[in-house]
């Protein structure tokens, strides 16, 4: 594997074809392959089709390979690793449409899945990005999605749960592939309710629908051809009436089930899984399996949407960094590196190395002639090139070299700085150059392989190229990246179920946490909820974390403490508290922004007016107290999204309908004959949560589906309390005399936030924090040393919320467990004599990387902080006086590839 | 005029335009070989008087991707 | 902002080419290159010769305090507001820099001009191609930041030179 330099003459000379299960099967690869493009290792690999393990003949690949990488009796190996901890992360499989094929899947090849169709509309796809129809390659003008396929069905081989993501997929690509056809597309998404539960996955629908994707609220009977080689789908609509429309196309929205490899796992492992095969978990230990010592993450826990595995990765992380806190760094190795030669005043002695990259460049341009030229470069005093720059053998012979001829710059003329800069910056450093002081030319990626057809021209580029990069090398300077001492310790702010979680972790890890708190007690929100979807004790549980945190030697808690005034940086901030009029400085290396949200109190529906009328949190409070009036009750009227999902608070808030669902489960078991209603638009009650939906109808809770554009009317008659709205089903208006109003409202952040500001992080339109990426980076923010989690981030239930919390301590130890930070050389330098002191760059900076400093009274000047600065230069491209300018890629450096290409 | 090969300098950003390039070379797409791509750390970074000093220098055109 | 300058110095804004590429969209990098390099083959050779003072005068406005302090106030003055706390309107915005362009361009054009001999009002105007009123306008901005200097009369007419 060392070998394989991933240049693909192998699955070009390779004779057997075999389907690509990574295009779900929608095109061919060969038998030795890449899964896909950007897979990591680059390196190829053969399965179990190849015709040299089936016939003993062939070894094409063998024949054609440049490094002779190709190993044929490779052998699976066993290996031994003693470990205290265990992570599982083996994933779920995806519905198979076929197995008992209701839809006729099989039938036509215009019948697709979404993952199919995901790779249709991938540019790397098997029609190169083009949206076309499998069976006659056409472009389709209708294409319709079907949501909740082999998901909330109960028939053989379909799973009874929610699978969470794929109204939200289905949403996506039904938006792209009509911005694809620039809107000459007839989108249609057949749903039983749209669930966009998810951090702005609701203004995502609204958008969706304002750019005409068509939403079929409807229950499939079948999707037949048609007379016409398009395919009929006859569905029953909202109103129950029986309709045919034709599709071109038709995607199915296929759901997660069970894995049988991951099953196999979990058994080997001991771990217990629910009747669905999902690791049995908890609500207040979402990431911990059945066996201490061992957790999971991701799907296999329960389905959910790629944020939310990123967190539970980052969770399950933080358990275990608690578990195994004492023996950290117990196994670390340090490198040794010979000592660095000073080359300063030294006129520059560049050496350039040309990589033939087997016949990746060499095969393509003329190798030999770009050496010659570049020996013509001044101030190069040594050219050779080499068959595999990158080779192990290669790389010690350059560290030679550079002794040998006291070479003090080097140019690599290869492949990409993006992959290999870092491998030939070690390889110089080993010489005792500093690794600033190496320069790569990218003739393979950007030349050999994209000029393939026309030699000359691409040697021609090569020569500039290598040209553009001695000139630069020669104007590179030594840089040392410089390290900043970490004040190991935290700061939570908010002392809710997810702050208390996180500082609860970073104590257990063995961090000081100062744990600040608005209020006088700890708790926040979670003091109002009666019980978790999972019918968990949430007091019960919530006063053992209290309880633990008050414990806890490393945790220091301020109540009734508010944020004055926050300086610093990663790794050293400084935060000025007042509690209770006393002002105090913490020092920390690091902040948890957990500041929460709270229940919106409505002005509506008599909300305040009437004892009858409460609040979710407000009927769970009247259950935490046992409240015996609860029995009285004849009947319950719940209303779903009051002040949810309108144009002021576009958002969902995720929870209420679980929330409304599992009261509502809980006044039928107070009193069976009671009649409960619930009043919704869609019913949100997503993933392993659809189960308490199906347990509530079963048991008699009635659910009525209102149209949103007609009224819903709450009034008192005399003493009668009366709700009146449309009911779709009935196609009439129903109404309802409770003696218990739930209103169910959103979940809104505070209305004005000082810790966004303080702290220099943004909030969204709705009032939450935004995270540096809502995929990939759901707990960090862009500021370095500063994380989010809880209510704050967006609403959610107590298990992610503690999911978050935990998550927000492991991301925050990934600076606290080292004494220093290394910070990248490549900021920018303020040249003090230029600078006016006028303050543009700190304004336009978007990392409060730079600041004003007056420190010898002599006037402001501008100053970097090199532990925020990201390199981006837009304060040395904006600076009025030009007194701003980068390391590394300095504006001389620039300027003297420029002049070198022409 | 039609052997003119315009030589055009390119400004690239590290994270975006330049992994993109570095991806179309992976995927064998071919295109015309007239750039002369400069790695910069973002597109933020190019002073326009970078690309005034370009075109002193001769060069025929100037793209700046992001 | 610099393509608008390429225009008004008779470069073309088409020699110069902006996109947003992401590090996936191989394709679409694919795409802006061959276009680019399509519509710069089409424009034909660039004569840096011809264009000296041109490019000299627009390095002068790029590198120049106003117009830098114009463009890294954009986000400011569109989303916050100036310091009499008025939030400009993007159309507004772009209308003050189009001005200050040309404005500053001009000026940086006369400067090239007088420093390369022109010394008189109409030489000047013969060769940036602005109308009287217009230079004589622009020279006197130009003195008052001591960048040339009027130096005697000849032959009844004001003549120049550069600082």
């Amino acid at each position: 594997m060392d070998k394989c330099i991933a240049c693909g003459l192998c699955a070009e000379k390779c004779p057997k074809k075999v389907t690509n299960a990574f295009d779900a099967g929608l095109a061919k690869r060969k038998a030795i392959y890449v899964e896909y493009e950007q897979a990591v290792p680059l390196k190829y690999a053969i399965d179990e089709n190849c015709i040299y393990f089936k016939n003993g003949k062939c070894k094409a690949c063998e024949k054609f390979c440049p490094t002779g990488a190709i190993n044929f009796e490779d052998q699976p190996k066993e290996l031994t690793i003693n470990a205290g901890a265990v992570l599982i992360a083996p994933g779920c499989a995806v519905y198979d449409p076929g197995l008992y094929d209701t839809y006729g899947y099989k039938k036509s090849p215009d019948i697709v899945t979404s993952l199919e169709f995901e790779r249709i509309l991938a540019a790397t796809g098997p029609f190169g990005g083009h949206l076309v129809r499998p069976s006659d390659h056409k472009k389709p003008k209708k294409v319709a999605w079907i949501q909740c396929v082999g998901s909330r069905d109960m028939h053989p081989g379909s799973q009874p749960y929610c699978s969470g993501v794929c109204c939200t997929y289905a949403i996506k690509e039904a938006i792209i592939a009509k911005e694809h056809e620039k809107g000459e597309l007839d989108t249609a998404i057949f749903y039983i309710d749209i669930r966009t539960h998810g951090k702005d996955f609701e203004r995502y629908y609204n958008r969706a629908q304002a750019v005409g994707v068509r939403f079929l609220k409807s229950k499939i009977s079948s999707i037949l051809p048609s007379e016409t080689g398009n395919l009929r789908i006859d569905y029953t609509d909202k109103a129950g009436l029986r309709v045919e429309e034709e599709f071109d196309m038709v995607v199915l929205s296929v759901g997660f089930t069970a894995s049988h490899k991951a099953l196999d796992l979990a058994q080997k492992l001991g771990v217990e899984t629910d009747q669905y095969q999902h690791a049995l978990t908890s609500s207040f230990n979402p990431v911990r399996t059945t066996k201490p010592g061992i957790f999971v993450c991701g799907t296999f826990e329960s389905p959910k949407d790629i944020p939310q595995s990123v967190i539970e990765s980052s969770a399950s992380a933080a358990e275990i960094e608690a578990l195994l806190a004492e023996s950290r760094e117990s196994m670390t190795l340090t490198k040794e590196t010979p000592e660095e030669i000073d080359v300063k005043g030294d006129p520059p002695r560049i050496g350039v190395f040309v990589c033939n990259c087997g016949t990746n460049i060499g095969g393509f341009l003329d190798v030999p002639d770009v050496v010659k030229f570049a020996k013509t470069l001044p101030s190069v005093v040594f050219v050779e090139d080499n068959l595999f720059s990158c080779s192990q053998d290669t790389q010690e012979q350059i560290t030679q070299v550079i002794k040998e001829q006291n070479l003090n710059r080097v140019v690599v003329a290869a492949c990409t700085p993006r992959t290999h800069e870092p491998l030939f910056q070690e390889t110089v450093t080993n010489a005792g150059i500093n690794k600033y002081l190496f320069e790569m030319a990218n003739i393979r990626n950007q030349c050999s392989w994209v000029h393939s057809n026309d030699s000359a021209a691409a040697t021609e580029k090569a020569k500039d190229l290598v040209r553009m990069s001695v000139a630069r090398a020669g104007l590179l300077e030594p840089l040392y990246d410089p390290e900043m001492e970490v004040n190991q310790s935290a700061l939570v702010i908010g002392g809710g179920l997810a702050g208390i979680t996180t500082a609860n972790n970073l104590a257990q890890q063995g961090y000081v946490t100062h744990l600040i708190e608005k209020s006088d007690v700890l708790g926040g929100q979670a003091l109002n909820l009666y019980e978790t979807w999972q019918g968990e004790d949430v007091q019960k549980k919530l006063a053992g974390l209290i309880k633990a945190a008050e414990a806890d030697k490393n945790i220091n808690i301020l109540t009734n403490t508010q944020i004055k005034e926050v300086s610093g940086f990663v790794g050293n901030f400084q935060t000025t508290v007042e509690t209770a009029g006393t002002e105090q400085v913490i020092e920390h290396g690091v902040a948890i922004i957990a500041t929460g949200a709270q229940e919106f109190k409505p002005d509506q529906y008599l909300y305040g007016e009437d004892q009858r009328v409460l609040t979710g949190l407000e009927l769970d409070r009247k259950l935490i107290d046992d409240n015996l009036a609860l029995n009285e009750i004849r009947t319950a009227v719940f209303i779903q999204c009051v002040g949810s999902r309108i144009e002021e608070r576009p958002y969902c808030s995720k929870v209420c309908c679980t929330h409304s669902v599992k009261n509502a489960l809980k006044l039928k078991q107070l009193k069976p004959e009671m009649d409960v209603f619930v009043i919704y638009r869609d019913m949100r009650t997503y993933g392993l949560r659809e189960d308490l939906y199906r347990e509530a109808r079963a048991k008699g809770v009635a659910f009525i589906h209102y149209d949103f554009d007609k009224e819903l009317v709450v009034s008192k008659n005399q003493n009668d309390l009366n709700v009146r709205c449309t009911s779709y089903v009935l196609q009439r208006e129903v109404e309802i005399n409770p003696d218990l109003l739930v209103l169910a409202t959103p979940i809104v952040p505070p209305r004005e936030n000082p810790v966004a500001s303080l702290f220099k992080v943004p909030l969204n339109d709705d009032g939450f924090f935004v995270e540096a990426h809502v995929k990939l980076q759901p707990i960090d923010f862009a500021t370095k040393g500063v994380f989010v989690c809880g209510l704050a981030h967006s609403p959610k239930p107590v298990d992610e919320a503690i999911a978050q919390g935990l998550g927000a301590a492991s991301r925050a130890a990934t600076i606290l467990a080292k004494d220093t930070v290394q910070i990248s050389s490549l900021v920018s330098q303020v040249d003090v004599e230029k600078c006016i002191g006028c303050g543009l760059c700190d304004e336009i900076c978007a990392f409060n990387a730079i600041i004003l400093e007056d420190p010898e009274g002599k006037g402001y000047k501008a100053k970097n902080i090199p532990a925020s600065c990201k390199g981006c230069g837009l304060c040395a491209a904006s600076c009025p006086q030009q007194a701003i300018d980068m390391l590394h890629f300095r504006d001389q450096q620039i300027i003297e590839s420029v002049c070198a290409a022409m | 005029m039609a052997d003119f090969e315009p030589k055009i300098v390119a400004f690239l950003c590290n994270w975006c335009a330049y992994a993109g390039a570095d991806l179309a070379g992976v995927s064998r797409l071919q295109y015309p070989s007239n750039i002369r791509p400069i790695r910069v750390m973002c597109s933020g970074r190019v002073d326009p008087l970078f690309i005034v000093k370009a075109f002193k220098e001769g060069c025929d055109g100037v793209l700046v991707a992001g | 902002m610099t393509q608008k300058l390429l225009d008004i110095t008779g470069i073309g804004k088409d020699r110069l080419h902006l996109a947003w590429v992401s590090s996936a969209e191989a394709q679409r990098f694919v795409d802006v290159v061959t276009q680019t390099t399509a519509t710069v083959k089409g424009l034909g050779k660039f004569d840096p010769q011809e264009f000296a003072s041109a490019l000299s005068a627009a390095e002068m406005t790029l590198g120049g305090e106003a117009l830098r302090w114009l463009v890294g106030k954009e986000v400011k003055l569109t989303t916050s507001g100036d310091v009499y706390g008025r939030k400009w309107d993007t159309e507004r915005y772009e209308s003050v820099l189009d001005a200050m362009l040309e404005r500053e361009y001009y000026k940086n054009l006369i400067y090239q001009a007088v420093k390369e001999g022109c010394t008189s009002v109409r030489d000047i105007c013969t060769r940036v191609g602005l109308e009287l009123k217009k230079v004589s306008y622009l020279l006197a901005d130009l003195e008052k930041t001591n960048q040339i200097e009027f130096k005697c009369m000849e032959d009844r007419k004001p003549v120049f030179a550069a600082l």
